[in-house]
């Protein structure tokens, strides 16, 4: 038993964690009697795809609050696809909750409201609308590289209320009592005016104010709710309303149905809202779900955030083996950091298959692959040097990646629809993917190195260790080497078949060009023994700023050095890690900080960087 | 054999050869390439290949009057890369398996600086704009204008005069006895706008015939942008001493300007140097498809007609992203589109030198997996004489 458990221990550590990640994909329990999951999975067409209600409701969420959940007054803690309910079918009771967040003085200034107040209801906002259009619209006048912070600021609120007035009409018009009502006597007016042989003037008049009524509505919402029927294309409610009109004269059940919908949650009917949706998911074509019902499951299961969780405790455990319990921490350590990996993997592969998509599609898909490649390489060089190395700095990417990914998806959708230049999947899966490897490939280099530099400087590196950290990150820049040269090439290829210029000098190409040589500098310096272990750690970690640059700090070129958009938050982020990597490599030249426990510890003199053979200077 | 073995000992070959070297260029190339990413915050992509990756060296001005040259150029870098790899390769690497994929690819990196070396030097971009149903023979370039003089006189034929812009200078008379008349640039415009009615300044130029009277230029600041022009403009002086008048042209009027000298008939145009096509293209039908709800692009497509291309009866085929259409050695692209999508912008290049980035990349990418090959094989030896 003793024995067993002995050798088996690391797999009850990975089926723990693994429990743990599934925990989030079972169902959540009706609230008030509400079956919100099965709303949730609603399809509608929304920003190009096909998407579950849920994620409008969770994208817009983040792009309000930051957050995907509401906290209300009472102190619980409401899901999106609630909140979106009650923001299109109930607005009374939606617009108190404070989901809008502003961080910008000079908007708080514009909005008269309290310098440290930073989350604001709907409600208060709402009226200062007209106010906020004029600031916006002289802002959007601009440039975006020229806008300054209070610019951008006030443009992206005026679009936060936009997107919230796109959810308030997405069912209805806001504010319609009895909506079901209504649309039936528009229906009504419709046969009437079509069997009559003449038609009553008053029923004409009433006719034309109700098509007014749904132009307005068609225009204010960009939610496609009603599916395609009879070949037409997904359409709002107030164009499937206005379409019965011109074409078929009759009422497309879709949006009856969410007449009928909005009218049961306003009426609190439990019963019958389940039972509608409930019909709706038996009765709706299989070509309009496409792959919401797995993109439902997605969205529940939390997948990236729980991963995160693991991941620090990984990096945590392996920090802990260079302490004490080396052998069992470092296993603890290398099985954690590869359940993580499992779970991550697995939202990577589930979002590939809800987008029909290579894995890297946009700034967000980047970095949720670039910290997936960086875990494999990690955990690979765990598997050959079992010393932890591998394992922390795997978590550590992993984890920090994921979070970059959780900031970028603040946007809006992650999965947007690709603009017809990027549209190549052969493209998308070569290209791109092979030069976001190559990034990791340098982070992980990059994190090597500094676990090298640090702990050197500690005292606390013992001679092994030195030498295959040297050897891991030869190996690693090597990889990355290979990788975002072969990537460029890939890149200047495409652009080369898509306008005819295999190398334009463009930013990003550039970018990608400096990582490339960076990588080639510190091999031949290597080579030519130009420098020696330290150096050429010093030299991998300068090669996380390059890479920073170019996957960031490019296409934040325009922003940063503009006037006052030098302060935006992502940009202060960035230059805290620029910072901070060259603090670590100036800790190569600092003297020795041993720590007083290890003093009596034999620790590493600067070796020549072998084995690598080093060119003769005939 | 001996001249090798001369070059081999040769002390400049030897010091050409060395790793610092390599290492120095690389560093350098990493701070140009930096400069000039940053530099196009600042300037237009196309005014920053040239100063920086198009050139021997970058000088900068201090000051007024003085300039100095602070950084070698794209061009220096590559000639004394080359230079390095090729006598690195005489004087170290010697004709081996072992070493065969680091000369693999190190071949490759020569073609490839060759290849854009080559590609700076004879490549053209041009445009061919189409409404749809229209035909043309010709592309435009993005930037080279010329100052076009035709002969309308006759009823079949028309003679053709163009002086390119960089002859075109400020104050300089063109009497050339090819021309059938006497030009006199009173000013040039590198960039401006045409705005009505006349300038306060009464010294200012003024035309006296065609489109521009009435009218008056003003200069803007350079086109920094990839995806504007700069929009040229002149004032000249026609005939001795003005006698045909004095003209406003500029690439903004596209209606002809006419005007009659010793009884024949001319127009007169500042107009995009024109590159003639052996065939003619027909913009038949252009679409413009955005996503479900969006403003976001799905798709661009141009569906033209080859007519005149050898004889050959005409035949349609569609041009779209990532779908370009090769043809008599030039490529054409879907680039841009324009009045309300029903004008397509084709991007038409003409590069001899396309072909050597996929041949340097095959024999990079065979070269590297060979090194690699090699290198994982010989780390496993050790391993397996020490079990042995």
């Amino acid at each position: 038993m003793n024995k067993a458990f002995k050798q088996y221990w690391p797999l009850l550590v990975l089926l723990a964690w693994l429990g743990y990640a599934v925990q989030g994909v079972a169902p959540s329990k009706p609230r008030d009697g509400f079956d919100l999951d099965a709303a949730g999975r609603i399809p509608v067409m929304h920003q190009g795809r096909v998407k579950p209600l849920d994620t409008v409701a969770r994208s817009t969420l983040l792009m309000l609050s930051g957050k995907q959940q509401v906290k209300l007054e009472s102190g619980d803690k409401q899901p999106a696809i609630e909140w979106l309910l009650d923001v299109a079918c109930h607005p009374e009771a939606a617009d108190d909750p404070k989901v809008i967040t502003i961080h910008d003085p000079g908007v708080k200034g514009l909005i008269d409201a309290e310098p440290d107040q930073k989350h604001f209801s709907a409600h208060a906002l709402m009226p200062q609308r007209q106010h906020i259009l004029i600031q916006a619209q002289a802002a959007a006048e601009l440039e975006s590289p020229n806008r300054n912070a209070y610019q951008k600021a006030v443009l992206r609120l005026h679009e936060q209320l936009l997107a919230y007035r796109r959810l308030q009409n997405a069912f209805a018009p806001a504010g319609t009592d009895d909506f079901h009502e209504e649309v039936r006597q528009y229906d009504e007016l419709l046969q009437h005016a079509a069997n009559a042989e003449q038609r009553p003037d008053d029923a004409l008049i009433q006719l034309a104010t109700l098509y007014d009524r749904y132009q307005r509505l068609a225009e204010l919402t960009d939610l496609l709710t009603v599916h395609p029927a009879h070949g037409a294309d997904w359409s709002t409610v107030g164009d499937s309303l206005l379409n019965t009109l011109d074409q078929s004269g009759r009422l497309h059940p879709s949006t009856l149905f969410f007449a009928d919908l909005r009218d049961a949650y306003r009426q609190r009917n439990a019963t019958r809202f389940n039972q509608l949706v409930q019909t709706y998911h038996t009765n709706i074509p299989p070509s309009a779900v496409g792959m919401s019902n797995t993109e439902a499951a997605f969205n529940r299961a939390g997948l990236f955030p729980r991963a995160m969780a693991i991941y620090v405790v990984g990096f945590l455990l392996a920090c802990a083996s260079w302490m004490k319990w080396p052998k069992t921490l470092s296993t603890a350590a290398l099985t954690t950091t590869f359940a993580a990996m499992l779970v991550h993997s697995t939202g990577l592969v589930l979002r590939m298959g809800i987008e029909g998509r290579p894995p890297v599609t946009n700034l967000y898909s980047s970095a949720v692959f670039v910290g997936f490649g960086a875990v494999i390489l990690g955990l690979i060089l765990e598997r050959f040097y079992r010393s932890g190395i591998g394992s922390a700095s795997a978590a550590a990417i992993g984890f920090t990646t994921l979070i970059i990914a959780h900031h970028l998806s603040l946007g809006g959708d992650t999965m947007e629809p690709m603009r017809a230049v990027l549209d190549s999947n052969f493209w998308l899966a070569t290209h791109v993917v092979i030069i976001t490897l190559g990034y990791a490939g340098t982070f992980v280099a990059g994190l090597l190195a500094a676990i090298y530099l640090i702990r050197e400087r500690l005292g606390n590196l013992s001679r092994s260790d030195s030498r295959a950290l040297n050897t891991m990150v030869y190996g690693v820049i090597c990889f990355s080497l290979l990788f975002s040269f072969i990537g460029t090439i890939l890149g200047g290829i495409w652009a080369d078949q898509s306008w005819g210029r295999f190398w334009g000098w463009d930013p990003k190409e550039n970018g990608a060009l400096l990582i490339v040589i960076w990588n080639a500098i510190i091999l031949h310096a290597r080579w030519g023994g130009l420098a020696k272990a330290r150096g050429i750690m010093q030299m991998a970690v300068f090669g996380n700023n390059i890479t920073a640059f170019s996957w960031f700090g490019v296409n934040m070129m325009g922003v940063g050095l503009h006037a006052y958009g030098f302060m935006d938050k992502a940009m202060i982020w960035l230059i805290g890690f620029m910072g901070l990597n060259l603090v670590i490599l100036a800790l190569g030249w600092s003297p020795r900080l041993a720590l007083p426990k290890s003093k009596t510890k034999k620790t590493a003199p600067d070796p020549p960087a072998s084995p690598a053979p080093v060119l003769s200077q005939e | 054999m001996k001249a090798t073995r001369l070059l081999r000992k040769s002390r400049i070959v030897r010091a050409l050869a060395s790793l610092r070297l390599t290492v120095t260029c690389l560093i350098l190339a990493g701070i140009l390439i930096l400069a000039g990413t940053l530099a196009q915050v600042d300037r237009g992509i196309w005014q920053v290949q040239e100063v920086y990756f198009q050139s021997l060296v970058i000088w900068v001005p201090f000051g007024e009057s003085i300039s100095l040259p602070l950084l070698p150029g794209g061009h220096l870098i590559g000639i004394v890369l080359v230079l390095n790899l090729l006598a690195a390769h005489l004087t170290r690497f010697r004709l081996s398996w072992r070493k065969s994929g680091i000369q693999l690819i190190h071949a490759g990196l020569i073609l490839v600086l060759m290849g854009q070396f080559a590609t700076d030097l004879y490549a053209t971009e041009s445009s061919l704009i189409l409404d749809e149903g229209a035909q043309r023979n010709y592309t435009e370039s993005h930037f080279d204008v010329e100052l076009a003089l035709i002969d309308t006189s006759d009823q079949t034929i028309d003679r053709v005069h163009t002086i390119p812009w960089s002859r075109l200078q400020t104050g300089k008379q063109i009497d050339d006895e090819r021309l059938p008349i006497r030009i006199e640039i009173v000013k040039t415009l590198a960039n401006s706008r045409i705005v009505p009615g006349h300038q306060i300044d009464p010294s200012e130029t003024v035309a006296d015939r065609g489109t521009g009277v009435g009218v008056s230029l003003v200069e803007v600041a350079r086109a920094t942008k990839t995806d504007e022009r700069d929009v040229p403009a002149a004032y000249i002086r026609l005939g001795e001493g003005g006698q045909a008048g004095t003209w406003l042209v500029s690439t903004a009027i596209n209606q002809p300007q006419s005007f009659t000298w010793k009884g024949r008939s001319y127009t007169i145009a500042l107009r995009h140097e024109r590159y003639y096509l052996p065939f003619s293209v027909r913009l038949t039908d252009f679409t413009h498809e955005k996503h479900a709800g969006t403003q976001i692009p799905s798709s661009f497509v141009s569906e033209v007609e080859i007519v005149g291309y050898e004889g050959a009866p005409p035949r349609s085929q569609s041009i779209y992203m990532n779908h370009p259409m090769r043809l008599d050695g030039k490529t054409f692209y879907q680039a841009s589109f324009a009045n309300n999508d029903t004008t397509s912008i084709l991007q038409v290049v003409d590069n001899p030198a396309w072909i050597t980035p996929y041949l340097a990349c095959g024999m990079i990418a065979l070269g590297m997996t060979i090194q690699f090959t090699i290198g994982l094989t010989r780390a496993r030896r050790p391993k397996q004489e020490a079990a042995a």
